[in-house]
């Protein structure tokens, strides 16, 4: 079977759960409107609103019709890429086509400086398991695991931006404006990574096939590189893959502190001005990258491990 | 009790300390304001400096504590009551229920991280229980999947059937006989939880979606301490060390009550 059709097939079969979880997840958008105690209309215009504005408002939010009228408008709206925002002539989903991307540069470059500090750190810890190594790499683990990303980023700023003026304080002006975001954005995940790599190595490592391959007089360059590490980083992976989409909501807050012009940038500005539909449009494309990042770690996954082929 | 327990148990401790008496050591309220006092650095009668209109940050920290601790509590205990409520019904008896159930968590896991949380957040006005309710929201999902599962298990259990064979009823079984078999993993999960509760309401309002206005939330006085950076750098750093102190700790709780339980994860 070639790699295409089997991409293909595996698409074909999982697209109907994702398409539903996805209506979903669109429904749940569109019902927290009406769902949450409390009156949107008046969060939005205040209390002093005139009765002809509110009932605009209720119009355009599709509030005042039934909620299976105001789903299927939300839904087509959305469908076409036509929802339109409250606050701007631009419609919803050009403002996050031009927000996206930004914020996809981020998480990427999120993801590989991670996965690599990560896998290193794990590597070199299960290798010296109980030296002043592995201590070291746990220590940093277990630090960067439990520091708030809406502490590491100003902490960042105060240090490399505000004393040493190393990097910008914010916004983007090429790639000396990516390196704080991207830190303070992957040292998290980053840390877990190299829990995980040293916890599943350590495993491998104590496996009959690992002492054969040591028995057998192998190099320990390669009974670790080829034999014990292949195994040990599957779980990993899996891992990496489902943590690119909690990168995107680590980005919401990262964005925040570093002024960056992503979605989430996009989000709470809309939350500020009370820009319902770019909120909901911000939440579904974000929900949406995070559910497609999953099939495809999934999909290549299944095709890189045989064992995994149903 | 193994090391990580202790640590644990300490940084709880600590933080219950700091709730129940921290008011009472804190040498001004959360209200208390002084603008002619704005943004100094420590020293001179305030012990960690002062913040916009001039709140004293040390009190605030201190007050902070009860914050982090009544949300941290509250989202544990509603999520945990919707997750083993939902968790053993659809474990327990399967069938219909166990299939719409999950397929709502599916929907619910299809928004990463807070953000769901952030989206409810945004559409209620702040306040300490609107933190609650969005992050409970979310929240109980874990417990629910963690609970499922585990009962998915015990049911087949030989005292299960046993019980079912003396006729026992479905609720007498589940309340006597399955849940004190499944408590370790889910006590486990809840002080991990309790942790993320702490984060997941310095986050909202430090995004200020979170409580409202005025109250001493750790997350509130960091995102004042991350716009005034630059003029008082010593804002940032108290609250900061406070969160991340309070989920080590409950992170270590969780560690060490695996480890204590030997619970596999």
């Amino acid at each position: 079977m070639s790699l295409i059709t089997g991409v293909a097939q595996r698409l074909a079969m999982r697209l109907p759960g994702v398409l539903g979880v996805m209506l979903g997840a669109s429904l749940l958008v569109s019902a927290t409107l009406r769902l949450v105690p409390g009156d949107p209309i008046t969060l939005i215009l205040g209390e002093q609103a005139t009765e002809a504005d509110r009932s605009r408002l209720e119009d355009r939010l599709g509030l005042n019709s039934s909620f299976g009228e105001q789903y299927l408008r939300f839904l087509r709206d959305v469908g076409t890429g036509e929802l339109e925002s409250f606050r701007s002539d631009t419609p919803v989903f050009e403002s996050i086509g031009q927000a996206l991307p930004q914020t996809l540069i981020l998480s990427v470059f999120a993801l590989l400086l991670s996965a690599t500090l990560g896998l290193s750190l794990g590597i070199a810890a299960a290798l010296n398991r109980g030296t002043w190594i592995d201590a070291c790499a746990l220590f940093f683990a277990s630090l960067g695991l439990a520091t708030p990303r809406i502490w590491l980023g100003p902490m960042l700023l105060l240090v490399f931006a505000v004393q040493w003026d190393l990097f910008p304080v914010g916004g983007n002006e090429g790639w000396r404006s990516l390196v704080l975001p991207v830190l303070s954005l992957g040292t998290a995940m980053a840390a877990m990574l190299a829990r995980m790599t040293r916890s599943s190595l350590l495993e491998v490592l104590g496996m009959d096939y690992v002492r054969t391959a040591r028995a057998k007089g192998l190099s320990e360059r390669v009974v670790v590189g080829r034999h014990a590490l292949r195994n040990a980083l599957i779980p990993v992976i899996t891992i990496l893959g489902l943590q690119l989409g909690s990168l995107l909501a680590g980005a919401v807050v990262t964005e925040k502190i570093f002024n960056w012009p992503g979605i989430g940038t996009l989000l709470l500005k809309s939350i500020q001005t009370m820009d319902f539909p770019m909120v909901q449009g911000c939440i579904l494309v974000i929900a949406g990258t995070y559910v497609l990042t999953n099939l495809m770690v999934d999909i290549v996954y299944e095709l890189v491990d045989p064992r995994m082929k149903t | 009790m193994n090391l990580l327990l202790k640590i644990g148990l300490t940084g709880l401790g600590l933080m219950v300390f700091a709730a129940i008496f921290g008011p009472l050591i804190a040498p001004f309220t959360p209200s208390h304001m002084d603008i002619t006092r704005e943004l100094l650095p420590p020293g001179d009668g305030s012990v960690l400096g002062t913040g916009v209109n001039g709140i004293d940050v040390f009190s605030w920290v201190l007050h902070g504590a009860g914050v982090s601790l009544t949300v941290g509590l509250s989202v544990v205990t509603v999520s945990l009551s919707i997750g083993l409520l939902m968790g053993t019904t659809a474990g327990y008896f399967g069938g219909r229920f166990d299939f719409a159930l999950m397929r709502v968590i599916d929907v619910l896991l299809a928004f990463p991280g807070i953000l769901l949380a952030i989206y409810i957040a945004a559409v209620l006005p702040p306040s300490l229980t609107n933190v609650v309710l969005a992050l409970s929201a979310t929240g109980w999902v874990g417990y629910a999947r963690l609970v499922r599962g585990q009962v998915l298990q015990v049911r087949e259990m030989e005292y299960v059937q046993a019980c079912r064979a003396m006729g026992m009823r479905a609720p007498r079984i589940i309340i006597r006989h399955i849940l004190p078999n499944i408590a370790g993993p889910v006590l486990v999960h809840g002080s991990f939880g309790l942790g993320g509760a702490i984060l997941g309401e310095a986050a909202l309002s430090f995004l200020g979606l979170g409580v409202a206005p005025g109250t001493p939330s750790w997350g509130a006085l960091l995102d004042d301490g991350a716009q005034y950076l630059l003029v008082a750098p010593h804002l940032a750093i108290a609250p900061g060390l406070a969160i991340l102190i309070a989920v080590l700790s409950f992170n270590f709780l969780g560690d060490g009550l695996r480890d204590h339980l030997d619970v596999r994860s």
